[in-house]
């Protein structure tokens, strides 16, 4: 029997998120583990996807298509590849362990969890579905409920981020979803279909030109690429941890995935074209945020910034347009989105047992909850690009395909490691390993049991795992690499 | 046979009322059960009239797919609004029987309207369907400034018709004739003389103040606040799409002949959506902000309109019928957070979630449709619409509507957050609202309706597809 296994992902996450809906607010616990069912049968799904997958061919697999619009060229239907297969996985990763660190929370339980499972279909939707009607349907519906999420569970000015965050993405999603329509006219078959678009469709180099810029900021500004990132950091610092650590690690992915999906395999001559600004919008926003890290005092802007610097090295690798700049990149994507979130849930850890995410007051952390302090250097050391770490692997490729590429852009992208050397040191040292002051009016932390610190552990274990065999990742992708770089 | 279609039932029930109206004494609960019932049967008779074809009265009087599908959506208004009206606070326990009657008479106009092949039966119908409409917003007790509004509402409104009819009379100097399908066929003789694009202009006037199209917008944010909110769901709604039904008649008559006047078409366009939702993002009170909102939904449906392709006008209709259920839905959410049906300010939405979480849901998911937000029929529709535009080589158009429906975003989720944002609520100001079982049954459908139609939007379209096929 053939199980719709790709629908089965995308709808566990709805039909839970439907459940709750009708569970009272009083019944805490059941809502809890129905969230946890929800996203651990998608977990359990991907996990299948990715042992089943045959990775010497990079066709669409699993397809599946349910039903269509009659003269619109709309249809549902489903289907992964190589490109798609890690960021499933990686999505429900992050949900997993999202849901796990939401374990503790008391305020509006039900309409939390709801959100979250809505917000996380919406990003399986857009891995999942081969049809650009249902591709911006599902990736507006990623978006729309973080902005109730930063709203109503957020901290700081939350309103001022939530507005902001929402308004940017919308903006961007709103020059794709014009280049779509373009897409549909000037492709000339009369379809939404991107399978059958990737297979059928040419465009004249004008048009390629004008449409692969349209995505490329369409998509960037989701994937908070200079000088449209500034949604990002205030976005992060205000949402809540769970919220924080799915939109860091998967939604940024899905505006790279979205450059790669539509706008690096339809649009060969215009991503030539504007290689230069694909690099260029990289090193920046490599640079730029790693200095912005720098004076930074508050643990969640320092977070979001690194995590701004460190999408610049996706946009770096896609910028390349080499098998090995394209391999980074999306072995970055991966490994950043684990990374991430493996920030956020300790810096959300941390806060909650703090109440405070200011570097000054934190000093002396690491002997007051050594394990919590632990994870953060952990995933800090992954950041900085310590060799046995994921995050090593994928700014080596990045970093030898950008000097295959020129030398000045190799050497510029060089330099932001070091700076994120530097930040994450000083931070280290400043403050996880300073020295407490008297001043310091912060509640003694409580540390990690291990039901806490449950999440951390998955997260951190496919750190390592991809830091010391990349091949399992890798072997995904070179294959759909090639197929991407097929008309360059 | 024919005596079963809907025209017939609404005479009947708007006989009904005046023999209610006639009485000294109104029993209320035994009358508001009768008008659901009453809204009910036409509803019945217009799915059950969905079939009728014919053409009447020497070819005055048509049914064809486009007007039997219209009906439906009309009707299907009417009934909600009766429905919803079964506690219309804010009108004299005397003046209720009249109330339904003029809702009725309005609809009654606007079904024949959508029927109407010739100059003076459209003319009649919109008069009837106005004219009802002029009586029914100074009937509400305690509108400040209804006097004023009702009578800036009829001026404007007698204008636009004045217009309208100096349309009408040019074009029946023009081409000796009053059928629209003779004039249809003189076109190409037509359409050289700069006398007839002014003749059918004006023709128009009176479909753009019902539309609230950009010159003729001015009257919707005054009217919207001093009316009965149920009344001006309707204004909003039902009258609307009955005005952009003689629209998409009139151009598709004209045809490829009206490309002629592409810009001025998309200046319409633009301003109409532009000033709507600009203005609305300022506004205080939630009714004139769903007065701008309707503006710059009305300009959306201009863009479908525009294209004068099957799918700018299937698309259209599309919207036009997920509009009907979103803002209806709006509109009973304000007169349920209203205590007597006096207006209320943004600012009532807040705590909503714990008043009734059921009703923030629904405002959540109408005024979500309302922004065009994914996977709800107001995105779908919009979709469809834009879609068809850059499909007609209207670019700039589109991207500007996009651009608008972002902007729309804006004041939309500001309530949104309202409601679910436990900041700022007023002491006292968290008494729960119950929802008469009918009510919440509605609130379920309403739901159901525009998150299934956004997702399978087949269901609908194939509809819309047979019902123009008459045109193209």
């Amino acid at each position: 029997m053939n199980l719709p296994i790709l629908s089965i992902i995308l709808l566990a996450p709805l039909l839970a998120m439907a459940l709750i809906l009708f569970v009272k607010e009083e019944n805490s616990r059941l809502i809890k583990s129905i969230a946890l069912i929800g996203s651990g049968i998608s977990f359990l799904g991907s996990i299948y996807l990715v042992l089943a997958y045959d990775y010497h061919s990079a066709e669409f697999r699993w397809v599946e298509q349910w039903f269509e619009v009659p003269g619109w060229g709309i249809q549902f239907i489903l289907g992964v590849d190589g490109l798609s297969i890690p960021l499933v996985l990686l999505t429900s990763i992050i949900i997993f362990s999202g849901v796990l660190v939401s374990q503790n929370l008391k305020f509006r339980v039900k309409e939390f969890f709801a959100l979250l499972l809505l917000l996380v279909a919406g990003a399986y939707g857009v891995l999942l579905v081969l049809d650009l009607f249902f591709f911006f349907l599902f990736y507006e519906l990623a978006v729309i409920p973080m902005f109730l999420l930063v709203n109503i569970w957020g901290t700081g000015n939350k309103t001022y981020a939530a507005n902001k965050l929402t308004l940017y993405l919308l903006a961007g999603s709103g020059l794709v979803l014009f280049g779509f329509f373009i897409l549909y006219f000037v492709s000339g078959l009369n379809t939404f279909n991107l399978k059958d678009m990737l297979e059928l469709a040419s465009f004249s180099p004008g048009m390629q030109k004008g449409l692969f810029i349209l995505f490329l900021i369409g998509f960037g500004t989701l994937s908070a690429t200079w000088p449209f990132h500034t949604w990002s950091p205030d976005g992060y610092a205000s949402a809540p941890t769970a919220a924080s650590m799915l939109h860091a690690a998967v939604l940024k992915t899905l505006g790279a995935y979205g450059i790669l999906r539509v706008a690096v395999a339809l649009f060969p001559e215009g991503a030539h074209y504007w290689q230069w600004l694909m690099l260029s919008f990289g090193v920046i926003n490599i640079l730029y945020a790693a200095l912005c890290v720098i004076v930074q005092k508050d643990l969640k802007y320092i977070v979001g910034y690194s995590c701004v610097s460190h999408m610049g090295i996706v946009m770096l690798g896609i910028g390349t347009l080499t098998q090995a700049g394209l391999n980074g990149a999306m072995f970055q994507m991966f490994s950043h989105g684990i990374m991430t979130a493996l920030l956020f849930a300790s810096v959300g850890y941390i806060y909650e047992a703090k109440k405070t995410r200011n570097l000054d007051d934190l000093k002396g952390l690491f002997k007051e909850m050594p394990k919590a302090s632990t994870f953060f250097i952990l995933a800090g050391l992954t950041c900085l690009g310590l060799p046995g770490l994921s995050g090593f692997v994928a700014e080596f490729l990045v970093i030898y395909a950008t000097f295959s590429v020129s030398y000045v852009f190799g050497s510029l992208a060089l330099l932001g490691l070091v700076l994120s050397a530097i930040y994450i040191l000083r931070i280290l040292k400043s403050s996880f390993w300073g020295v407490p002051s008297d001043k310091s009016t912060a509640p003694v932390g409580v540390d990690h049991n291990w039901k806490t610190a449950l999440p951390q552990y998955i997260l951190f274990s496919f750190l390592l795992l991809l830091g010391i065999c990349p091949m399992i990742l890798i072997q995904f992708i070179s294959q759909t690499s090639i197929v991407l770089l097929r008309g360059y | 046979m024919w005596f079963y279609s809907v025209e017939t039932f609404l005479v009947l029930a708007s006989l009904f009322f005046f023999s209610w109206s006639l009485r000294k004494e109104v029993h209320l609960t035994l009358f508001h059960k009768l008008v659901g019932w009453a809204g009910f049967l036409v509803l019945l008779s217009a799915l059950f009239s969905f079939d009728f074809r014919g053409v009447f009265f020497q070819e005055v009087y048509v049914m064809d797919g486009f007007s039997q599908l219209m009906k439906v959506i009309l009707v299907l208004g009417y009934f909600i609004t009766l429905f919803l009206a079964q506690e219309v606070k804010d009108v004299d326990g005397k003046h209720q029987p009249e109330f339904y009657l003029f809702l009725t008479t309005s609809t009654l106009g606007m079904v024949v309207l959508v029927s109407a092949k010739d100059l003076i039966t459209l003319y009649t119908a919109l008069e009837l369907a106005s004219y009802s409409l002029y009586l029914l917003i100074p009937m509400r007790s305690n509108g400040k400034g209804s006097a004023e509004a009702s009578i800036k509402y009829i001026l404007i409104g007698i204008a636009a018709s004045g217009i309208m009819v100096y349309g009408f009379s040019l074009l029946f100097g023009l081409t000796q004739t009053t059928y629209l399908n003779e004039i249809a066929a003189q076109l190409p003789l037509l359409y050289q003389m700069p006398i007839f694009w002014v003749a059918f202009f004006f023709s128009l006037a009176g479909f753009f103040f019902k539309l609230s199209f950009f010159p003729f917008h001015a009257w919707t944010p005054d009217v919207y606040e001093a009316g009965n909110t149920q009344v001006i769901g309707f204004i909003s709604t039902v009258s609307k799409i009955a005005g952009l039904s003689v629209l998409i008649r009139f151009m598709l008559l004209a045809g490829e002949t009206a490309h002629v006047l592409d810009d001025v078409w998309v200046a319409i366009a633009i301003a109409t959506m532009t000033i709507g939702n600009l203005s609305a993002l300022i506004q205080k009170d939630l009714k004139r902000l769903l007065a701008y909102s309707s503006i710059a939904q009305a300009g959306y449906l201009l863009v479908g309109v525009l294209c004068i392709s099957e799918k700018g006008i299937s698309g259209a209709i599309y919207y036009a019928a997920a509009y009907l259920v979103m803002n209806l839905t709006a509109f009973f959410i304000i007169s349920q957070l209203s205590k007597n049906g006096n207006n209320v300010p943004t600012s009532a939405v807040k705590g909503l979630f714990k008043r009734s979480p059921l009703l923030a849901l629904t405002l959540l998911i109408s005024f979500f449709a309302l922004a065009g937000i994914p996977p709800l029929a107001g995105f779908t529709g919009k979709w469809f619409i834009f879609s068809a535009a850059v499909n007609s080589g209207y670019n700039v158009l589109a991207l500007v509507a996009i651009f608008n429906s972002i902007i729309s975003l804006y004041y939309y989720l500001m309530v949104v957050k309202d409601a679910y944002s436990d900041e700022g609520i007023e002491a006292g100001g968290l008494e729960p609202i119950r929802l008469k079982p009918a009510y919440q049954i509605y609130c379920y459908l309403s739901i159901a309706v525009l998150v299934v139609t956004g997702f399978f939007p087949h269901l609908f379209m194939s509809l819309t597809k047979q019902s123009i096929a008459v045109f193209f």
